[in-house]
């Protein structure tokens, strides 16, 4: 797996939880949610596996609606859990950015 | 809901099955949570268009969702240890193999050629070959619905079919393997359908108590079999039995 794809993969299950934070959406909607920020998705089909391990996970749970413009959609909302992991996550996302900028900026001085 | 053309039905349900084949090697994701939000994207994204929905209209929806191996590529954990890395690249191996057969009509007609020579060849070589087919089949009835189509499904269906038929056989008429039908005269034939009728008693009581088990090893035959029909056989096993012993005893 390349280092771009390990890195997007993490940066999605953060992207996804923060679209699910507060909200209750269906597959559909986060894909629409994500996709106006570029460079988070490949193809809209990453999302969904990722929203399965989510739930394998007990970071979100799922309600069964019936949709008249098509077949049963599954709202997704963040569980307690999903809400504490989204708070862990964004303290390592912060402090993993803070210090690669911080070394970034370190070695352009050095050079 | 929108109509599709038949077409374009097909090629979502063909589309859908691959998917659960890329994704099948996967633990941390279940199919089916993929597949059903899948199906409510798909729709969702054909809203608007004019109905019916043709092919050309879903393969465009299609490619927005991207190559479904690169999203089990961003589903997947790094491989742990060399055991969990070889069995992954063997389920690889294996669902690339299926994948590539199931495009098109190779893997039923290589079940049905499978099959069609395993029955003459029926002992050592025709045996082995008639278990591979089997389980090739049934593997496709559980991961791969999209092939159970028209005459795709017959063929597939066809080594199913001889395989419950044959187990259905074997332990049906198990007392037969110790006791001559044939010959040896009126009396041994009424024994014989005594010991048939103790031994389906036996396998009816069996089969009531576990219809589960039943409905497994003959699928997709079996569907519909439960503890009545358990009942039933040990039902017939019994009048076997009364029928032979009132012969026999006369």
């Amino acid at each position: 797996m390349s280092w771009t794809t390990q890195l997007r993969k993490g940066a999605l299950e953060l992207a996804i939880l923060h679209a699910l934070n507060g909200n209750r959406l269906y597959g559909y909607d986060i894909v629409r949610i994500l996709r106006r920020y570029s460079g988070l998705m490949i193809a809209d089909g990453t999302v969904y596996p990722i929203l399965s391990r989510l739930k394998a996970d007990g970071l979100v749970r799922t309600t069964i609606e019936d949709s008249p413009d098509g077949p049963p959609r599954k709202y997704y909302e963040l569980t307690d859990v999903g809400r504490a992991s989204l708070d862990e996550m964004n303290q390592a996302w912060e402090a993993l950015v803070s210090s690669v900028e911080e070394l970034r900026h370190a070695g352009h001085k050095a050079g | 809901m929108k109509t599709w053309t038949p077409d374009a039905s097909e090629h979502f349900e063909a589309w859908l099955g691959r998917v659960r084949l890329s994704i099948a090697g996967d633990p941390s994701v279940n199919a089916d949570d993929v597949a059903q939000d899948l199906r409510a994207h798909v729709h969702a994204e054909l809203e608007g268009m004019p109905e019916p929905v043709s092919v050309g209209a879903l393969e465009r929806v299609l490619a927005s969702l991207g190559n479904p191996s690169q999203w089990s590529d961003v589903a997947r954990e790094p491989h742990p240890n060399t055991a969990d890395w070889i069995t992954r690249n063997i389920t690889d191996v294996v669902t690339a193999w299926q994948q590539k057969l199931a495009d098109d009509w190779g893997l039923p007609v290589l079940l049905v050629v499978l099959t069609l020579f395993a029955i003459p060849t029926f002992d050592w070589i025709g045996a082995p070959l008639l278990v591979v087919a089997y389980f090739v089949a049934r593997s496709c009835v559980n991961y791969s619905p999209h092939l159970l189509v028209g005459r795709r499904r017959l063929m597939i269906y066809f080594p199913l079919a001889v395989g419950a038929g044959l187990l259905t056989g074997l332990v049906l008429g198990f007392p037969l393997s110790f006791r001559s039908v044939s010959a040896e005269g009126y009396r041994n034939q009424f024994e014989t359908l005594w010991v048939l009728g103790l031994w389906w008693i036996l396998v009816g009581i069996v089969a009531a108590r576990e219809p589960k088990h039943v409905r497994t090893a003959l699928k997709p035959f079996a569907e519909t079999f439960d503890t009545s029909h358990g009942r039933m056989l040990s039902l017939i096993g019994l009048a076997f039995l009364i029928a032979s012993s009132v012969v026999l005893m006369s």
